[in-house]
């Protein structure tokens, strides 16, 4: 509805205009709708993620406050004390949300959406309404995940795998964790479409494949994962859906005996054919959180070693072949499932060979370190701790590969450490430099470089003192989703004093967190202007005005002549030299 | 974009990589939709594998139901040929009565289902009586839901969505095309459920 000029709108007003520019389907409002939804998600994670290290620092003890917050009979908490089945609930989706509500849409949503079509020069995505449709899949897949804490018996409480028969057999929360996977699900296959369809068709006159920079090559990687990985845990969802509502047995073997009485199915369900669909899934989307970050961390890299990226090509290869590969390693999680030795030793093999394309990613980003001008701007900062943190990561990954060795990690605390080495001071370290590299031409304001290192060096430390002591404790052969962190089991008893200085560190983790977003409210209204291109950067998304066009991103025509990283360029007075700018006369 | 010589496909075809962008778009969804069904057939082979005696499923079902759902695929399949062949020809009029008469053929093939489904019913054979049961019902349920929606949307298409012929006729066009590619794919993955039941 129009207003009448010289006359504030009301709050209807304001309300009606606030709903039209959120149903804006072009990439820049979903990208950032996305960011806000997923870093909603990620605190929310974080939160129950508090709570999980509170009893495992003081077993049975109460949570500082629950009781004055839910009240004493509060059936999750009594007392304000969490309750062993809570836990459960806690562990599931602390895992749940930050994988698939969190890590992934920050990456392929919130940064993929909003700059893939600016770093391609495209005017937004392939299909607009398509990007929309698959933001709202998500948010609706999300919140019917975290409406099951409302349901009868809480969320679900089976991991974020949901193994059955257990998750078959578990309360209603379960139901609403498989109904918000399906959603999911299908946000996933549509982003791939419209990802795919846009970087193959859309590019800029001159945006050759081997021009694209290597956070579009991410991208698009990321994307044929998600159209190609997710559909069957759709499939396995389904089935586990028709296990719990109508009563087949997909997943429920014959004779299973709960709680002393046999459970009345028809049974010759496998249990294990439930472990391999979600896998097919899982492990693809272990790079769907990795990927991404590694593509902001290359462009971060890049512009700030001022000269080219080393083996740029190789690089991409080894994305593509991460991709394909990353289909044929899903069953290392499933070595202790009696699968045979034969089967075992393949998954070894192909695991073993997918770590060599992650080695040349990161020796890529790593070597031209070397010999480069480099500016150690915020992002940078947390583009060269990404490296280290990721490759702790991926070389703790390497026992687990080992079907030998797996058989005394498996299921350890020495997993947790691994792959959380892999997306919270690996994926999330890439987000928070992307945040800072991106947030000038988002807003046309940069963040404080103060606010930014307050905030940066002690989350590096602090995500280090959780998670390395993990590694001890896990080769200690503590188990992982234990009640009571272990006191119970006398070979804990030596590294049991970890849990308190683990938990301790995630506390102050959460208080070093109130810097970043200081950083970003205050940077929005008070951050210095910033030009279209502050950084001086070579990629396409500069050569759009901060923040860019609302309708169209760019001010005019844009014709690539360059790839992406031509810094320091022989014969130029500056030291880059922007993809689309006109040739140097000589 | 540019627009295409004479002749060639209706639609706009990027010239560099040769593809119209929602035919490209139609093409990925259906890899995903064949990694749904893909995963749904594994399923399928490791029940059935692990099962001490699989049913014969023409003891189960009826044969004459199974050639007609078959066929009703198989008809809608070349309707939707023919309406595409009409729209390459440039004679929209008659590609709309094509895809009318694939909505009509995907309506028997949805009552011929529903019919089979009632005789399991009747019979006491519901899903959860063993995982052959199990799994057929979810197999051509998720066919019966797929062929619903594209049936529909197809429907819409030539229906109140008609109008976009006078506007756009290309986008019109590449729609009702990829209309005709989902109906191909769903008779494909029929044949594969049928096999998969009655053999």
């Amino acid at each position: 509805m129009e207003e009448r000029p010289g006359r504030k709108p009301g709050l209807g007003g304001w309300a009606r205009a606030a709903a039209a520019r959120l149903w804006r389907a072009d990439h820049k409002t979903v990208g950032l709708l996305y960011g806000v939804t997923a870093f909603g998600f990620l605190l929310t994670g974080f939160l129950l993620m508090l709570l999980l290290r509170w009893q495992l620092a003081h077993p049975g003890e109460p949570v500082p406050g629950a009781t004055a917050l839910l009240g004493p009979n509060n059936p999750s908490m009594p007392g304000g004390v969490i309750t062993p089945e809570f836990y459960n609930s806690l562990g599931a989706m602390h895992g749940t949300i930050m994988v698939f509500l969190a890590v992934a849409p920050l990456g392929v949503g919130a940064f993929g959406v909003y700059l893939t079509p600016l770093l391609i020069g495209a005017r937004d995505m392939a299909f607009p309404r398509l990007t929309r449709a698959a933001y709202l899949a998500y948010l609706a897949g999300g919140l019917v995940m975290l409406a099951g804490f409302l349901a009868p018996g809480g969320a679900a409480r089976s991991g974020w795998t949901a193994y059955p028969p257990l998750a078959v057999i578990e309360p209603m929360g379960q139901t609403f964790w498989l109904l918000g996977v399906l959603g999911v699900m299908i946000a996933s296959v549509l982003h791939g479409v419209n990802m795919i369809a846009t970087v193959v068709q859309l590019r800029a006159p001159g945006m050759t494949f081997m021009r694209m920079p290597l956070f579009v090559w991410s991208q698009v990687v990321s994307a044929f994962l998600l159209l190609l990985a997710f559909p069957p845990l759709g499939a396995a969802g389904l089935l586990q859906l028709m296990d719990r509502a109508v009563g087949t047995s997909f997943f429920m073997p014959s004779g299973l005996v709960v709680g002393g009485d046999v459970v009345e199915v028809s049974g010759g369900g496998s249990a294990l054919l439930w472990q391999h669909l979600f896998w097919f899934l899982a492990h693809p989307e272990v790079y769907v959180l990795i990927l991404p970050a590694i593509g902001i961390v290359a462009e971060i890299v890049a512009n700030n070693i001022r000269k080219p990226l080393w083996g740029y090509r190789a690089v991409v290869y080894a994305t593509l072949f991460l991709g394909v590969m990353s289909f044929l390693v899903w069953a290392h999680h499933m070595y202790l499932t009696g699968m045979g030795t034969a089967i075992s030793a393949f998954f070894q093999a192909t695991t073993l060979i997918i770590s060599v394309p992650s080695i040349v990613v990161l020796t890529s980003l790593l070597i031209p370190l070397w010999g480069g001008a480099i500016r150690f701007t915020v992002p940078m900062l947390y583009a060269l701790a990404f490296l280290p943190m990721f490759a702790i990561g991926g070389l703790t990954g390497l026992p687990l590969a080992f079907a030998m060795t797996n058989i005394h990690l498996h299921d350890t605390y020495y997993v947790i450490g691994h792959f959380h080495y892999i997306v919270a001071p690996g994926a999330l370290f890439a987000f928070f430099g992307g945040v800072h590299h991106w947030f000038p031409k988002i807003t046309g304001r940069k963040m404080s470089d103060f606010l930014g290192k307050l905030h940066f060096w002690p989350t590096l430390v602090l995500m280090n003192a959780i998670f390395f002591p993990m590694f001890i404790q896990g080769l200690a052969g503590v188990s992982r989703r234990l009640y009571d962190g272990g006191m119970t089991y006398a070979h804990a008893e030596p590294v049991l004093h970890l849990n308190a200085f683990m938990s301790y560190a995630a506390f102050a983790l959460a208080v070093a967190q109130i810097a970043f977003v200081l950083n970003v409210c205050w940077s929005v209204w008070r951050g210095a202007p910033a030009s279209a291109n502050p950084w001086e950067a070579n990629t396409l998304e500069w050569a759009a005005p901060s923040p860019p066009v609302a309708e169209g991103n760019f001010t005019g025509p844009i014709i690539v002549r360059r790839g992406p990283y031509e810094y320091s360029p022989p014969g130029h007075d500056a030291d880059y030299l922007p993809q689309h700018a006109p040739e140097i006369k000589p | 974009m540019s627009a295409q010589a004479p002749g060639a496909a209706p639609w706009p075809i990027r010239p560099d990589t040769g593809m119209n962008t929602a035919r490209l778009g139609m093409w990925l969804f259906l890899a995903a939709e064949a990694m749904f069904f893909g995963a749904l057939f594994s399923a399928y082979v490791l029940l059935r594998t692990a099962h001490p005696a699989w049913p014969q499923g023409t003891a189960v079902f009826s044969p004459a139901l199974g050639v007609g759902a078959a066929a009703a695929m198989a008809v809608g399949s070349l309707c939707c040929w023919r309406g595409f062949r009409a729209l390459r020809s440039g004679s929209p009029t008659v590609a709309r009565a094509w895809f009318a008469a694939a909505c009509g053929a995907g309506a028997l093939f949805l009552l011929n289902v529903w019919t089979q489904h009632g005789i399991l019913r009747e019979h006491g054979m519901s899903p959860r009586v063993d995982t052959f049961l199990a799994i057929a019902h979810v197999l051509a349920g998720a066919h019966a839901v797929h062929a619903a929606a594209g049936i529909a949307v197809l429907a819409w298409f030539i229906g109140p969505g008609w109008r976009l012929q006078a506007q756009t006729p290309e986008r019109q066009a590449v729609r009702l095309a990829n209309g005709g590619l989902y109906w191909h794919f769903l008779t494909l993955t029929w044949f594969c459920v049928t096999a998969a039941l009655y053999a």
